[in-house]
């Protein structure tokens, strides 16, 4: 081996922009033979694009791609995949109705004579590869019959059949379980090796430190660091990737609670049986529960948007169920989980969809007035810090943080006396949760209530006054005030009790 | 319409100058307008008679009725919904009306007849699609034989004019300030739905049933009563272009109109507006109608075999795939 060795892939000056948008401007990063590289930055730093650069997707706009020190050109996935990377995505791209050795091998099935497919070889050669990365499986079985967990290492299978030296991994370990984890990162160990390189993007920063000897940090398009995790403090890391320290995550302050603006009694509906709770003026109220427990249908029951039994008030006025239009009218919002489906016009500018809800006060006889419309977004922008090259942006080019705060503004211009947050910070960077967080905490503090749907513990601890645990769609238990909640007590309540059967 | 991404230095005819190449290069309007403005100039040059007042009167007023049709159906397929059966109604609406015509001798009830069948069509369309929950284009489709059925059920043969009401053949025919009428229609037509979908709460609605029903509804938007507003608009401005069709061949035929739905629909896609809802463009419905017309109108001129004038839909719609798929890798959804 040469004393000086080349990385095996080298991206240099990488600029890439989309209208409205620079995504890239100007990055390097490196990533040698044995290594794991992580990547790390909120959204919209720039990280996805980066990779579908590698993957041979987008094409650069300016900037060079070395591999093992050649210069190359990928205009085409097959391009990124003949250099011998493979990315596996977040969104795993395998075809559920075929079976392991199929998808491992797709695209690259081995041949007997007259191009007939050696069905011999592909089981044999794949049960090799699967038992390689601690899979012990039958390589006939479908896609389809594997965790979450199994497919990604169907994914790493798939990229070691094609003898790949540089694997991407794009947020890997969003759905799994911590022993899952673990057993990813044993693989990768094993990957690292045999000489491959890795480049591990993720926003968990707990992982980077489990797993990668170095870390990059992108910002806004922009490269801000590269450094050994070694020598690297968590503290510092979260500075580079906000660009500001962030001081205070929970900025619940104390406000002077109110008379009861929302009360729902005995409420019933999909999983939820007799769910009962209130939210005063000045509150910020959360239901926690597990994955399944019906904590997010409880949002939607209480909405109507879906067929509910039992009452839903708002300052004493009964909601109309299966009505969001009537809860709106009624003073009560409601954000989902699910930004993408349940929430943004995607094709829509980000002032339409900041004034979806609102638009009928700016219009007379149907007819808008664009000018106060345009003042109205531009004052929620303002006040959200919303980043964006102008009202009339897709929202499709925000990223996730900017997109949810703009979901956010769409409740803000009604003149709403509760709104509900499903989720409020699923999949947004620590920057932006600060501000949602704060953003609620302003609500309350002007008399509005707030009720927070979430099954994330730590937030649900850290911003509510009040918290309920839902369980089987049961409530369980009595409120727990915030000075009693701890984190032990509050996980029990809202796990299953595994019953012995005799 | 413009992108954001154009670039805003500069001042004065410099600036508008870039907007506008901008427009020209990166927009599908634009692009619609340089082939139209293109095959004008070339057919200015291949023929005398093409840029005279009197062709291009004729030019706008054979697409007429299209327009009028498609400017229902971009407001329709913004909203997430396509209705198929408007070449059916061509030939419905045109037998009943004249026969209305013809028995009472009163226009204003032809008339009245002939948009109310547009209402109640649309109607019929929306609660299949929306109620039954048969996606639209399968129950307009099949919305387009049940009314081609109705016209040759409800008479064997054309029926012919016999009522001699003179307005009546205004409509099709007449001139209005040198203007003929149909092109009056059209362009009316045209910028009252351009104001309605660009400027008022309803044609944001539109967009938002069409870009995601799901958040419109937790919006509070009534997602059925827009679509269906949509259905119902599409249906009587086809029934409008059939009484200015039935004007212009002075008698009822139950056979007319076959292919009709596929030009209307070819034009809308053409002009930019997304097959999956949510997007769309009145002012590229208005270029794309308009290239329509001028490449039937160029075939006549340049002595081509008339019958391509049909096999140009065709043509519209390839091309309007190709641009569209040209837009998607632009901005970069894959």
């Amino acid at each position: 081996m040469p004393s000086v060795q080349k990385p095996l892939l080298q991206l240099t000056g990488i600029a890439k922009a989309f209208p409205g948008t620079k995504a890239l401007k100007g990055v390097d990063f490196s990533l040698r033979a044995g290594e794991v590289h992580a990547l790390i930055g909120e959204n919209g730093a720039g990280k996805s694009t980066l990779i579908k650069i590698i993957a041979g997707l987008y094409q650069q706009d300016a900037g060079t791609i070395e591999v093992e020190g050649k210069k190359v050109a990928f205009h085409s996935p097959a391009d990124s995949l003949e250099h011998r990377i493979k990315v596996v995505y977040q969104e795993l791209d395998l075809v559920p109705d075929l079976s392991i050795a199929e998808n491992v091998f797709l695209g690259n099935l081995p041949k007997k004579a007259l191009r007939a497919v050696d069905w011999q070889a592909l089981y044999s050669r794949t049960s090799e590869l699967l038992l390689d990365l601690g899979l012990d499986i039958d390589p006939e079985v479908p896609i389809s019959a594997l965790t979450v967990a199994q497919q990604q290492l169907v994914e790493i299978a798939r990229a070691l059949s094609r003898q790949a030296q540089i694997i991407i991994m794009d947020e890997p370990t969003s759905a799994l379980s911590q022993t899952e984890i673990e057993s990813l990162f044993a693989v990768i160990r094993r990957l690292q090796g045999r000489g491959v390189g890795v480049m591990y993007v993720s926003h968990k920063l707990d992982e980077i430190y489990a797993i990668a000897d170095r870390v990059t940090v992108f910002r806004d398009g922009e490269h801000i660091a590269t450094e050994a995790v070694a020598d690297t403090r968590h503290k510092d890391l979260v500075t580079w990737m906000v660009g500001r320290e962030v001081k205070d995550l929970y900025p619940r302050s104390p406000a002077v609670r109110g008379d009861v603006l929302l009360e729902v009694d005995s409420l019933s509906g999909g999983n939820i049986e007799n769910f009962s709770l209130n939210v005063h003026a000045g509150e910020i109220v959360a239901v926690f529960g597990l994955m399944g427990s019906g904590v997010h249908n409880l949002g939607r029951l209480i909405f109507g948007d879906m067929p509910r039994a039992g009452s839903v008030r708002l300052s004493g006025e009964e909601i109309q169920a299966q009505s969001p239009m009537d809860a709106i009218r009624k003073g009560l919002g409601f954000l989902t989980e699910n930004r993408k489906s349940d929430g943004l016009l995607l094709p829509l500018s980000v002032k339409d969809n900041i004034t979806l809800v609102s638009v009928n006060n700016y219009a007379n006889l149907m007819v808008i007035n664009g000018q106060e419309e345009r003042r109205a977004t531009t004052d929620i922008i303002k006040k959200l810090s919303i980043k964006t090259p102008g009202i009339a942006q897709r929202i499709r080019y925000l990223s996730g943080g900017n997109q949810q705060k703009s979901l956010v503004g769409r409740w803000l211009l009604e003149d709403l006396k509760v709104l509900m947050f499903s989720e409020p910070t699923r999949g947004i960077d620590v920057g932006s949760k600060a501000e949602i967080y704060r953003l609620m905490d302003d609500m309350a503090h002007q008399g509005m209530g707030i009720l927070v749907l979430s099954t994330e513990l730590p937030e649900v601890m850290g911003i509510a006054d009040r918290i309920i645990i839902i369980r089987q769609g049961k409530s369980a238990g009595r409120w727990i005030s915030r000075q009693e909640a701890n984190e032990q007590d509050l996980m029990t309540a809202a796990t299953v009790q595994m019953e012995k059967v005799i | 319409m413009l992108d954001s991404s154009a670039d805003t230095s500069g001042t004065g005819i410099g600036k508008f100058l870039t907007r506008a190449a901008h427009w020209l290069l990166h927009t599908q309007e634009g692009v619609l307008f340089f082939i139209v403005a293109a095959i004008w100039v070339f057919l200015t040059i291949q023929s005398p008679v093409f840029f005279t007042g009197r062709n291009i009167g004729v030019l706008l007023s054979q697409v007429s009725m299209t327009a009028i049709t498609a400017v229902g159906m971009t407001i329709l397929l913004i909203s997430g919904e396509i209705d198929a059966s408007v070449g059916s109604m061509q030939a419905f609406v045109g037998v009943v009306v004249m026969s209305v015509l013809n028995s009472t001798s009163n226009l204003a009830l032809g008339i009245v007849v002939g948009l109310a069948i547009g209402v109640a069509v649309g109607l019929i369309n929306s609660l299949i699609s929306l109620r039954l929950g048969i996606n639209s284009l399968i129950a307009t489709l099949a919305m387009l034989s049940i009314v081609r059925g109705a016209a040759f059920g409800f008479t064997e043969a054309s029926i012919q004019n016999t009522h001699k009401i003179p307005t009546f053949t205004e409509i099709g025919n007449g001139f209005f300030l040198g203007v003929p009428w149909p092109i009056i229609f059209f362009f009316a037509v045209f910028l009252i739905f351009y104001f309605v979908l660009s400027r008022t709460t309803f044609g944001r609605f539109v967009h938002a049933v069409g870009a995601n029903p799901e958040a419109a509804t937790l919006a509070g938007i009534p997602v059925r009563l827009v679509k269906m507003a949509g259905f119902v608009l599409t249906s009587v401005l086809a029934a409008f272009s059939a009484i200015i069709l039935l004007s212009r061949l002075n008698s009822g035929q139950n056979g007319i109109g076959a292919g009709f739905e596929l030009e209307a629909i070819g034009a809308v896609l053409l002009g930019g507006t997304s097959l999956s809802g949510g997007e769309g463009s009145m002012v590229g419905t208005f270029l794309a109608v308009l290239l329509l017309g001028t490449l039937k109108n160029g075939i006549v001129l340049l002595d081509i075999n008339s019958s391509w004038q049909v096999a140009v839909t065709g043509l519209i719609i390839i091309i309007a795939v190709l641009l569209d798929a040209r837009r998607r890798r632009r901005l970069g959804q894959d």
